[in-house]
């Protein structure tokens, strides 16, 4: 096992590290000037190069692209060019915490309701269950989520005045809107998986077998079928919560939260390049981190993959 | 030889259209989806036979002003009539989903047949970089593109493409993985089938049904992108009425006037699902497991 | 005539296949006194696992309807008992041996656990006792209790097979169903489980039902156990034959 998680983790330093050369690469070769987008229309040329300097623009592509590779095993992602003499690190660290308390309430909506749909469609197939529980799934999946983000705006906080539009100074409820909203999509990948899982293992034999010891029907699904539907669940829901978890900039963007997701959006606008290569950076590491967890989770889950890396015998 | 199996390939697709085509045609959720998205695709090609206005047409008088005889859909903060912009929009939304799920299953199936063909450590190399490729959400993969790319239509398309690629490449090289061992291609690697000819006539055809339908979720997922890149700024630019642009421009309204948010989504919301319904319903019709 | 065990009578099976009824099962009838082993031999697909999932009711729901007939257990007609009443004497009064011991054991539980599963449902024993009556059980196929705690995958096909004896019997149930329990086994392997069952079913006195494949010379091996045989052929032209060995 522990080779195993050494392996990953060497896997780990290589898509940093190739990340952010392609990262530092397209932001590099992006026409336009980012001295003179960021001080504006009316800069004299001295200014623009004096910026150019401060931004370390007048080196060669090798040196920067060296420079920022090193900087980031020291955590350093610069500092912003907007926001002059502040780490880039210190305001991701400051945003996080909005971006993940969305992300993870999120996801355990997406796995109770999720999960349970899916349960509930898979073992009553081609029943109304079946056929209700996809449709919930399906018009969660095609409505985009701004949209609905718009509409429950304008019911929840606009007409029944129950919840605040925007911002994140109301403390629990602020965040109510954009959990819900962020939640959909993941609901509808996981109940369809779900689904999709248990429908898989219904006819299996051990299936029977566990019938025919006289376990009743809630038993055999908890005990029997959902942990052998388990794999593809853990992937799709692991794969949501890096996607989840890394913020939408969209809802942030319409909820005026301010976390990662919008932070790069704007850093993005105003060509605030240390800071979009540190967001994408740090949510490149995260999604890797988390699939990390989902290959280890895995591994808890099915006997076959934990002597496989455990080393036992086979 | 080599004519009379064009021939039986020939017969034989023609026979799986047919067949799949049938069994589409029995299922009642896709015949609904597929006749609402005819009608949407319809409506929007024949916009300038629905409607009298043009989209870009101005009238200041009657600015903000609801569902009416003369504008079913009410007119937006310039007074233009949003039934017609919705219906001109929607040749740019669908148009872009569709370019985009297309030329994305396109690159994928370079990259896919390429890595699932030659293996080794071309493989490893365009399997890894995918690997990366897809450890950024999408939707961030395709802002940072389409920043860096400006806006504009096919700059959009582009951006949405090479978003998708990673996804299409995995599949392909996946499915082709697993025919690869299989003997037919043996049998025409032995009689000196050019690796090519081997590729496009004999590999490719066994793996399409997947991609047709990966595709035709993929047209979905992309209006749906293409629309959110327009909402905040990047993709598709006004004054063109691509329905994310739309709900951008009604968002400073929607207080006062929902119905400019309603209807752009409500239209996005209606052909995505009926593309996923459609794509559904394409799946099942093409599993082998229910077929003969 | 009190001596009867089980009686079938009239026993009608459908599957739905699209639009199509197929009859799986018609009109079945047989008798099995206590102690009496019943062997059904037919062709594949001449409705014997049916019957023997339509006595401990778990044929899979929508494809598959019992359309008529009655099944007298003791006294308990079964194909009306409510499903709380049924769960109590699945496992307990009648258990199954399947034919393809490779799929017949979830792969993510411990065969242990598998066993103890069962036991735990129909005594009230605690789980230390339990573990103690599983090693007890495995021992009896002839599988060394250290392997309590390994999965299905580690075990070979003989092996598994073994495990699924142990774990039908781990209630003593008064009837076993084995459905063609050594076809899927090698022919060596098939005499050892062959000899294994009969042991078995020697000290323990349970009734049997046992379906035979359509191999001749097994089918005659293994009749040598059975003091009945029931012949039949398929739905269209049924023949019941009854002969007593």
């Amino acid at each position: 096992m522990k080779k195993y998680i050494l392996n990953r983790i060497i896997w780990l330093f290589f898509t940093v590290i190739v990340t952010a050369f392609m990262i530092f690469t397209i932001l590099y070769f992006i026409p336009g000037d980012p001295a003179a987008a960021i001080l504006g229309a009316n800069a004299s040329p001295a200014e623009v190069e004096r910026m150019r300097s401060i931004m370390g623009l007048d080196k060669s592509y090798l040196t920067q692209l060296w420079e920022f590779l090193s900087g980031i095993f020291h955590l350093q992602f610069g500092n912003s060019w907007v926001y002059a003499d502040t780490p880039v690190i210190s305001i991701i660290a400051e945003r996080l915490p909005r971006t993940l308390i969305i992300g993870c309430c999120a996801m355990v909506i997406n796995i109770i309701v999720g999960v349970s749909l899916g349960v509930i469609a898979g073992t009553h197939e081609a029943k109304w269950q079946d056929s209700l529980a996809m449709t919930i799934a399906m018009l969660f999946i095609s409505a985009p989520d701004f949209w609905v983000a718009l509409i429950l705006i304008v019911i929840f906080a606009k007409n029944l005045g129950w919840l605040p539009a925007a911002g994140i100074q109301d403390g629990v409820k602020s965040y109510i809107l954009p959990v819900i909203t962020s939640s959909l999509g993941g609901v509808a990948n996981n109940s369809r998986q779900t689904r999709s899982s248990i429908l898989e293992v219904y006819r299996e034999d051990y299936i029977t077998t566990a019938r025919s010891k006289g376990l009743p029907e809630r038993k055999v699904i908890a005990k029997h079928m959902l942990p052998n539907a388990l794999m593809p669940i853990i992937t799709v829901v692991g794969t949501g919560f890096g996607r989840i978890t890394a913020g939408s900039p969209v809802i942030e963007s319409v909820f005026g939260v301010p976390g990662i997701g919008l932070y790069m959006l704007n850093a993005m606008n105003q060509r605030d390049y240390p800071a979009v290569r540190g967001c994408v950076l740090f949510l490149a590491v995260w999604t890797a981190v988390v699939m990390l967890i989902v290959d280890l989770l895995y591994g808890m889950v099915d006997p076959r993959v934990k002597v496989r890396y455990g080393g036992g015998k086979r | 030889m080599k004519k009379r199996n064009k021939k039986q390939d020939q017969y034989e697709n023609s026979s799986l259209l047919r067949e799949t085509l049938t069994r589409m045609v029995k299922s009642p959720t896709s015949k609904v989806a597929c006749a609402a998205l005819c009608v949407i695709v319809i409506c929007c090609v024949a916009a300038p036979l629905l409607t009298p206005y043009k989209p870009t047409d101005m009238d200041v008088t009657h600015m903000f002003s609801g569902p009416s005889a003369a504008h079913p859909l009410g007119t937006d903060s310039y007074g233009r009539d949003m039934l017609s912009r919705l219906l001109y929009g929607g040749r740019y939304s669908i148009a872009l989903g569709l370019a985009a799920a297309v030329f994305g299953s396109v690159f994928g199936i370079i990259f896919g047949c390429i890595a699932g063909y030659f293996g080794g450590k071309v493989e490893t190399v365009i399997m890894r970089l995918c690997d990366v490729w897809t450890s950024l959400p999408a939707m961030l993969l395709c802002i940072l593109i389409s920043a860096a790319l400006g806006p504009g239509f096919f700059n959009t398309i582009l951006a949405l493409a090479i978003g998708f690629m990673p996804i299409g490449t995995r599949m392909i090289r996946g499915q082709i993985l697993s025919e690869r061992s299989k003997e037919y291609l043996e049998a025409a690697e032995s009689i000196n089938c050019s690796t090519l000819s081997i590729m496009f006539r004999h590999l490719l055809p066994n793996v399409i049904s997947p991609i047709i339908v990966a595709t035709t979720m993929g047209v979905g997922l992309q209006i749906t992108m293409a629309a959110s890149l327009s909402f905040i700024g990047l993709g598709v630019q006004p004054p063109a009425p691509e329905w994310g642009a739309m709900l951008a421009a009604g968002r400073q309204h929607m207080l006062t006037y929902p119905y400019m948010i309603i209807f752009p989504g409500l239209f996005i919301a209606c052909t995505v699902l009926s593309v996923n319904l459609l794509g559904d319903g394409l799946r099942d019709a093409l599993d082998p497991k229910l077929r003969s | 005539m009190s001596n009867v065990f089980l009686s079938v009578r009239g026993l009608t099976v459908i599957y739905h296949s699209g639009k199509k009824i197929v009859h799986a099962v018609n009109d079945v009838s047989f008798d099995l006194e206590k102690g009496e082993t019943l062997a059904l031999v037919g062709e594949t697909g001449a409705g014997k696992t049916t019957i023997a999932k339509s006595i401990l009711r778990v044929l899979p729901n929508p494809p598959s309807k019992v359309e008529g007939g009655e099944i007298v257990l003791s006294g308990k007609e079964l194909l009306s008992l409510p499903e709380s009443e049924m769960l109590k004497i699945r496992g307990a009064r009648i258990a199954m041996i399947f034919q393809d011991p490779m799929t017949a054991l979830n792969p993510t539980m411990t065969v242990g656990n598998q066993i103890i599963e069962g036991l735990l449902l129909h005594n009230s024993y605690t789980r230390a006792e339990a573990s103690e009556k599983a090693c007890k059980m495995l021992e009896m196929v002839g599988i060394h209790k250290g392997r309590m705690n390994e999965y299905p995958f580690e075990f070979s096909g003989g092996m598994k097979q073994r495990v699924v004896i142990a774990l039908a019997l781990a209630c003593k149930p008064s009837l076993l169903l084995a459905d063609e329990p050594t076809t899927a086994l090698d022919v060596t392997i098939q005499a050892q489980v062959l000899d294994l069952i009969n042991d078995l079913k020697q000290k323990n006195e349970t009734s049997m039902v046992a379906d035979r494949g359509k191999k001749t010379l097994s089918a005659l091996q293994f009749s040598r156990a059975c003091m009945k045989v029931f012949i039949w052929k398929l739905a269209i032209g049924e023949r019941n034959i009854t002969r007593s060995l």
